[in-house]
């Protein structure tokens, strides 16, 4: 049972999206008749909710199921067990007609720019793409395709190119042009800026802060990079192999972190505003699972593992001094002050 | 557009430019491998030749009144060797091995072009259908293909033949009927690592119905890996018509066959060589032809080798 | 009309000032790369310096020639390129003008070069113990058991446990980090003197990065091993790096080490980059952007290559090619126009 289903904002503002006990098994080892035999969670029991407007950043290594989610929230991908709402209809059941509603306000913005278009296509008709059940007719398509191309900054003669003609942050406007085309209110951004060169990510960047600003955008941001994510997160859940082990507003995730695996994540990340390396927390060998028993999966690589992290699932609880930080850790404690380990 | 904020500057960011005089892909740069490949430019000029003789041979066996030039017997000239008198000699019966020849050329490449249209688009939609939906359906043309497969081609002739007339119609289903199932195998496998690209994904998230991703994103970006299995396979029906013919299960005469020609010229073998040797000539330079094209197409199509 | 700089006589000196004998000296390398119309320009008269013992940062973003001129030094370059001009010193000897038998004999033994995808780079066909096995048997002639007993050691000292087990294991039931520790091992396992690293944690997670980064810091210590270390990230550079060349278009257009340069970096591009990365510096709503994009390989120009995207352009900057000077004893800069950086 998961206390998460209980998360309820402290401000008084919307939810978009509703994340509860979802879950994302697949099958690992197959008896002699060729049936399933054991399972794995990609996404264990998640829930967490978006929230209107805001930014919820979903960080997390290799492994740690976060564009898993991602899909599931977007319907691309199969539900094992949980719901989905959004704007409190359940999408998992959703029939056709509601579905393409559903396709219309949910949008989603790809890692890879030179894989998420198509080769063939041209600026314009990837972006008219999403357009063609709606009944428009040639004359709104074509400026509605030159509106939203002016949106992220691309030039008028964008529509008739090719994708092998546009460098990789032209190509990631492309797509976040084609995803805007339908009108939606919530986008999915599955590391947007991590297949770029610094100076384009800084571009992206920027270009989706002020979409947000103009158009009231909802963004659920996935990133392994946790200085892109400081930047442009409101709030921040942490996932460890396919479990939240920490949400928190951004500002408050990044001077206080809890859980010992986003403490280790945070001083693993290279950057000059902290102290010296040697502050550095370390945690030997990677990150594996091999079965869905009730356990911490960090354990193994903990500094503070207790006995009981063995046996039994942390769940994710609030945290006293504040509002709206959750932890799913046993023995979670502050860093002292000078970065180190308590 | 909802929500826009009227209030809000337009951005100040600087429009960039998007560079012309990037060096587009043209035809020349295109074609530049089959070029310098030059065993397929090689077969790529051969095929075409014998794309000519086709039409030739297509109008002659179309034209009722051009049927003279292949079927006119001439019992006082018969056997003649190339050169005497004609151009490459004449058979057991007087009639022209030159126009015979192109005239069954045009049979055998004509049969093959119609063999792969019918198998190329049998094997396009079950192929893509399979590797899209997976599950039941999947395993349904797997097993389906799989059974094809194993079937040898010439019982299954055969049996085709015997069942409607035989001539060159029998001839074409009944090869059509067991040559899509090598192509859908290979458009599944495609579609199987197509789907997986992050833009189909795309195409899935803005509601794009099935039969319209397979039309407009996979088939397309198949293109390459199609038309050089079309070169192999026109080739392999060639020689599949060829045998039949021989067997006498093809084209009936009069219409002129290279197969046929093979099979009437083993009674003059020892002394009139030539009737036996330039269809199967033929069949062997049209055969090298698509081999070879189908080698430098394939090239061209290999992601790999294009740089700069 | 491209002005030269003697580079003979530089010294690389640590932070604290002490100069470092160097080991491997660039001096005006010129790699050219002859495509079917054109020739491209991919490094352009670059020098640079490495010190025993130190670890060279080369920063730039891609297409900017830093794995070009990693290959130049390796001789490994692809069969359309060629290194036009310029020596490589190492050793006392310049490494271009070595034949390819004795070229051979440095790969792997002096030098060795580890790349950004270990999966790729591994042949998994073979088991890892037998591809470092391999290593030793090219180099120095022993017995099999000796070889493969160098390899299960050095496995061992790049903290792959159980290692007499897992030398008999195949690269892909490795994960990520463990094949990069492995990509080390088949680097390392002879002792050289230099290690070429193409964005070797570029792949990683954040976590396994830092084991890696420290990984190789203490190998530099005990071994003694000087590191070139291609990266895009500044931040990894950073924490390691003792001296940092910032790569742009085929040139080097600044380096120094890495308390100057990241304290008072004077290239408009170096200063733009250290802007645009989130947190890198301190925390900004909006990022700033280099406006335009690196010019095209076969388009340079013959002026200043960053010209058309700096805030500080003159008039001498689209006419003339500055040429690589040193302005202070850790600091090298290629600019007519510096200025100093405002955080």
């Amino acid at each position: 049972m998961s206390s998460a289903a209980s998360i309820q904002p402290v401000l008084s503002a919307e939810t978009l999206v509703d994340v509860q006990n979802l879950s994302k098994r697949f099958p690992v080892a197959w008896d002699f008749f060729g049936r399933p035999s054991r399972f794995v969670s990609a996404v264990d029991d998640v829930s967490l909710t978006i929230r209107k407007g805001e930014t919820l950043a979903l960080v997390g290594e290799s492994g740690s199921g976060k564009s898993t989610l991602a899909r599931l929230v977007m319907r691309l991908a199969h539900v094992t067990s949980g719901s989905v709402t959004f704007q409190g209809k359940d999408i998992i059941k959703m029939p056709g007609k509601e579905l393409r509603t559903f396709r219309e306000k949910a949008q989603m913005i790809f890692q890879d720019p030179y894989e998420s278009l198509d080769p063939r296509f041209t600026a314009a008709r990837v972006v008219a793409e999403g357009m063609s059940h709606l009944s428009l007719s040639s004359e709104e398509k074509k400026s509605r395709i030159a509106e939203v191309l002016n949106l992220v900054h691309l030039p008028s003669d964008a529509a008739q190119r090719f994708p092998h003609e546009f460098s990789g942050g032209q190509r990631q406007r492309v797509s976040i042009a084609r995803a805007l085309a339908v009108n939606p209110s919530f986008i999915v951004a599955d590391e947007p800026v991590s297949a770029l060169d610094v100076s384009m990510q800084s571009q992206i960047l920027n270009l989706m802060r002020e979409l947000q600003d103009r158009l009231g955008l909802t963004y659920l941001f996935i990133s392994h990079d946790m200085s892109v994510v400081r930047h442009m997160a409101d709030r921040v859940a942490v996932m460890y192999l396919g479990r939240v082990v920490e949400i928190a507003p951004a500002e408050e995730l990044f001077s206080n972190p809890l859980h010992p695996y986003t403490q280790a994540l945070l001083s693993s990340v290279p950057t000059l505003l902290k102290g010296r390396p040697g502050q550095r927390i370390a945690i030997p060998g990677e990150a594996s699972v091999v079965d869905d028993r009730p356990n911490c999966r960090f354990a193994n690589r903990c500094f503070r593992s207790l006995e009981r992290c063995r046996s039994e699932k942390p769940i994710l609880t609030g945290v006293l001094r504040h509002p709206d930080h959750w932890v799913a850790c046993f023995n979670s404690a502050p860093l002292l002050d000078d970065g180190a380990v308590a | 557009m909802a929500s826009t904020n009227p209030t809000l500057p337009i951005s100040t960011v600087p429009i960039e430019e998007i560079p012309s005089g990037a060096p587009g892909r043209t035809f020349g740069d295109r074609m530049a491998p089959l070029v310098a490949n030059k065993l397929a430019l090689f077969g790529g000029v051969l095929t075409l030749g014998f794309f000519v003789v086709a039409v030739l041979g297509a109008v002659v066996l179309l034209r009722g009144d051009l049927h003279y030039l292949y079927l006119d017997q001439n019992l006082r000239g018969t056997l003649k060797h190339p050169g005497d008198g004609s151009l490459l000699g004449t058979d057991n019966l007087g009639r022209s091995m030159f126009w015979r020849l192109i005239a069954g050329t045009a049979v055998s490449l004509w049969a093959g072009i119609a063999v792969t249209a019918i198998s190329m688009t049998i094997g396009l939609i079950l192929g893509s259908v399979a590797g899209y939906t997976r599950g039941w359906t999947d395993r349904i043309i797997s097993a389906l293909i799989d059974l094809t497969w194993g079937f040898p081609l010439i019982l299954v002739a055969v049996i085709f033949v015997g069942m409607l007339e035989p001539g060159l119609t029998a001839v074409i289903v009944a090869i059509s009927v067991v040559n899509w199932a090598g192509y859908a195998r290979i458009v599944r496998a495609q579609v199987l690592t197509l789907k997986e690209r992050a833009f189909i994904e795309a195409a899935r998230s803005l509601g794009v119905p099935t039969w319209k991703i397979i039309l407009v994103h996979l088939v397309p970006n198949m293109l390459g890996t199609m038309l050089v299995m079309a070169s192999y396979y026109i080739a392999v029906t060639v020689i599949a018509e060829a045998g039949m013919s021989f067997i006498g299960l093809g084209a009936q005469p009069p219409t002129p066959s290279l197969g046929q020609m093979v099979s009437e010229g083993r009674k003059f073998l020892s002394k009139d060589p030539w009737i036996v040797a330039l269809p199967g000539v033929m069949i062997a330079l049209l055969v090298l032809a698509l081999n070879t094209l189908g080698d430098g197409l394939r090239d061209i199509f290999d992601p790999r080798l294009r740089r700069w | 009309m491209v002005a030269t700089t003697p580079a003979n006589n530089y010294h690389a000196r640590t932070a604290t000032g002490e100069s470092r004998e160097p080991l491997l000296t660039l001096d005006h390398v010129t790699t050219v790369i002859h495509a079917r119309k054109r020739t491209l320009r991919a490094v352009e008269d670059v020098s640079l310096s490495i010190g025993k013992g130190e670890i060279l940062g080369v920063v730039g973003e891609s297409g900017c020639g830093k794995s070009m001129t990693a290959l130049t030094i390796m001789r490994l370059l692809p069969q359309s390129a060629v290194a036009a001009q310029g020596s490589i010193m190492f050793d006392d000897r310049d490494l271009l003008k070595l034949s390819g038998n004795e070229m051979r004999k440095i790969r792997g033994n002096q030098i060795s070069m580890v790349f950004q995808e270990p999966m790729t780079a591994l042949d998994p066909a073979f088991t890892v113990g037998s591809q470092i096995a391999e290593v030793v048997h090219a180099h120095e002639t022993v017995s099999n058991d000796e070889a493969m007993q160098r390899a299960v050691r050095m496995l061992d000292r790049l903290g792959i446990p159980n290692a007499d087990r897992r030398a008999n294991d195949y690269p892909h039931q490795f994960s990520g980090g463990m094949r990069q520790r492995v990509m080390l091992a088949l680097a390392l396992v002879m002792n050289p003197k230099l290690l070429l690293a193409d964005e070797p944690t570029t792949a990683l997670d954040v976590t396994i990065q830092a084991q890696i980064l420290e990984l190789i810091a203490e190998l530099r210590k005990e071994l003694g091993l000087s590191v070139m270390l291609i990266t895009h990230n500044l931040g990894v550079v950073h924490e390691i790096a003792d001296r940092v060349a910032v790569m742009y278009a085929g040139e080097v257009v600044e380096t120094g080490t890495v308390a100057e340069i990241f304290s008072n970096p004077r290239h408009p591009y170096t200063q733009g980059l250290l802007r645009s990365m989130p947190y890198l510096i301190k925390r900004q709503p909006t990022l700033h952007v280099i406006p335009g994009r690196v010019p095209e390989l076969w388009a340079m120009p013959n002026a200043c290559r960053f010209a058309a995207r700096c805030p500080n352009r003159t008039e001498q900057c689209i006419k003339d090619h500055p040429a690589l000077e040193r302005i202070e004893i850790n600091h090298e800069l290629r600019c007519f126009n510096p200025t100093s950086f405002v955080r």
